[in-house]
């Protein structure tokens, strides 16, 4: 088990190393000349490479990136082209938005999804059954941008203006406000995902109900309620679980979308303004910390799983 | 088959897909104007006998706008799934056939493209290469398709100990005899389901990042560029939105039903 772990968290570090490496690549062939960038096309060549020598331009790329992987360690992301201020605290703000923005998603996806999976599995082959169903299928085929303009359109200023569409501000002005302006964004978050655990959870429970310990257990003269909470939830849970934590990084992807809708102050919208105006270093900072959190949560899942299912426990250790 | 076609889900799927690309294949021929046209004195009108989904900002026809919307994201769609199959099922058949190191090797370099979340590869991809379809493609493509040989791997593994492979070796058939003529045709399941689902999932992706901006530039636009140029007026404006939206939802959701569909039958196939 502590084995397990160890190795687990070791290969966690290893991805993360690579994954940096690989951003900061990335960011490494982007067109244009930062020193030209910042001092603008009618610079002085010898400017050009005054200040090409003064931010370590000039260094080998390997000796570049260690020196920059030192920093990102100690949380020290460099300085924003566009803003000419430190990407970390910039950074720290806007992540701190995310999370609070996904998290909510998250409890939505765990509830609804569960919720979803079970009442359509305990109603197998009903109508009931088939209409949630194919509305969780549908569900699954709704891409953020389009959930997240649906909901404005009826909830914020097309049918109805009972929700803002935008204007996040983080809990100052109270949490009923911050919460108002959450509603939308999670919603657009989860509806994708809340229908996915949906469809795996209701196989899940079906499978279970099918198997002979359940069998057994309507045999003994066991009510149905003590049959469902006691011998079909726990085994069925675990692969819902497992889709559950596994796509908690996923979800930090969709939020670059989600946050452009709704104009939603996170991590995501830092990074597309990063790209909009070329500003390296912050596109680095966001890349790295959205595939960090991607990765964390991955691990996250892997250790959920490992606690509510002791089989594997014992297969890995 | 014969329980395929009675299955309406499925039949309504396949209807709905084979719609989309027939208009998107006629688009030419059926929109009423070109789809960057502008008509300044009919500037966000209401759909109407003249304009069938109303007209955007700057009095372009959206019916037009969509059905040519349509060929970019089926174009992006298909294109990004052949990439994903020109990687996923050579690299599939050959781990799940040789197995071993050359397994190790092939499923670790996926592991590591897994472990970026899917839209922040695509995006990096995207800002290096540069905003267009072909990018835009070989993007979606590349972000896909270590989901798809793992498919592919996982389908061709199930029927790799079987007795024929091992008569074929002892024939002493070469191996890309062996994984072209008897692995593949065993394994033809599960690849078209996920073909399916791929490109269902492919065309989510692309159009996510043309609503970014990231993909086909101005005036061309797919379903996801459309909802994003009307983002300013959608509230005074929605057929702006609403029908790109329907379309788009409607394309996907065929064709993740149909995947679903092909799915249950082969399942229950293999119980018969």
């Amino acid at each position: 088990m502590l084995k397990f772990l160890a190795a687990r968290i070791v290969y966690t570090l290893a991805v993360l190393v690579a994954v940096s490496a690989l951003v900061f690549v990335v960011t490494e062939l982007l067109p244009g000349n930062v020193a030209t960038m910042i001092l603008g096309t009618d610079a002085t060549a010898e400017d050009i490479a005054r200040l090409t020598r003064l931010m370590g331009l000039d260094q080998p790329p390997a000796q570049r990136f260690i020196h920059w992987l030192g920093g990102v360690i100690q949380g020290d992301f460099g300085e924003s082209l566009r803003m000419q201020r430190p990407v970390g605290p910039i950074l720290a703000g806007r992540l701190a938005n995310s999370l609070v923005l996904a998290g909510i998603a998250f409890a939505m996806v765990a509830v609804g999804g569960l919720a979803l999976g079970l009442v359509t599995a305990l109603n197998e082959g009903t109508r009931l059954d088939r209409v949630l169903s194919t509305l969780a299928a549908i569900g699954t085929s709704l891409p953020e941008f389009v959930t997240g303009t649906v909901l404005i359109l009826i909830f914020a200023g097309g049918l109805f203006s009972v929700l803002p569409p935008s204007g996040y501000d983080g809990f100052r002005d109270g949490t009923v406000d911050a919460l108002r302006h959450l509603a939308l964004p999670a919603c657009a978050l989860a509806v994708i995902l809340t229908a996915y655990v949906g469809r795996v959870t209701r196989t899940s429970v079906i499978d279970a109900l099918r198997s002979d310990y359940v069998r057994t257990a309507r045999l003994k003269g066991l009510s149905e309620r003590t049959v469902v909470l006691r011998h079909v939830l726990p085994n069925a849970l675990v692969p819902a679980v497992t889709v559950l934590f596994m796509n908690l990084g996923w979800m930090f992807g969709g939020i670059v979308v989600v946050e452009e809708i709704f104009v939603f102050p996170g991590i995501g919208r830092l990074m597309l303004f990063g790209i909009a105006e070329r500003d390296w270093p912050v596109i680095q900072a966001c890349a790295v910390v959205i595939a960090a959190v991607y990765v964390f949560g991955n691990l996250l899942g892997d250790l959920a799983v490992l606690a509510i299912n002791p089989r594997l426990r014992e297969w890995t250790a | 088959m014969k329980a395929l076609a009675k299955d309406p889900l499925f039949v309504v799927a396949l209807a709905v897909l084979t719609l989309h690309v027939v208009l998107a294949l006629l688009a030419t021929h059926v929109a009423p104007y070109p789809f960057d046209q502008m008509h300044y004195d009919a500037a966000m009108k209401p759909p109407s006998t003249t304009y069938w989904f109303g007209t955007d900002r700057y009095g372009r026809d959206v019916f037009s706008r969509v059905l040519y919307g349509g060929q970019i994201t089926l174009a992006f769609g298909f294109g990004a799934v052949a990439v994903c199959f020109l990687v996923g099922l050579p690299a599939g058949l050959i781990a799940a056939y040789f197995g071993g190191i050359v397994d190790q090797v092939i499923m670790r370099i996926m592991d590591v493209l897994m472990s970026f979340p899917t839209l922040l590869l695509g995006l990096l991809i995207l800002i290096i290469a540069g905003p267009n379809l072909v990018n835009l493609i070989l993007a979606v493509g590349l972000v896909y398709c270590p989901r798809t040989t793992r498919v592919v791997r996982s389908a061709a593994l199930a029927v790799r100990q079987s007795t024929f492979i091992e008569a074929a070796q002892v024939r002493g058939e070469r191996a890309p005899y062996i994984i072209v003529r008897e692995l593949l045709p065993c394994a033809w399941g599960p690849i078209i389901v996920e073909f399916c689902i791929r490109l269902g999932y492919a065309i989510l992706l692309g159009a996510s990042f043309n609503y970014l901006g990231l993909g086909v530039q101005p005036p061309a636009a797919d379903w996801g560029a459309l909802v994003q140029e009307a983002r300013s007026y959608m509230v005074r404006a929605p057929w702006t939105v609403i029908f790109p939206i329907i379309f788009i939802s409607t394309l996907v959701a065929s064709l993740h039903l149909l995947g679903d569909a092909l799915d249950e039958w082969l399942k229950e196939g293999d119980v018969a």
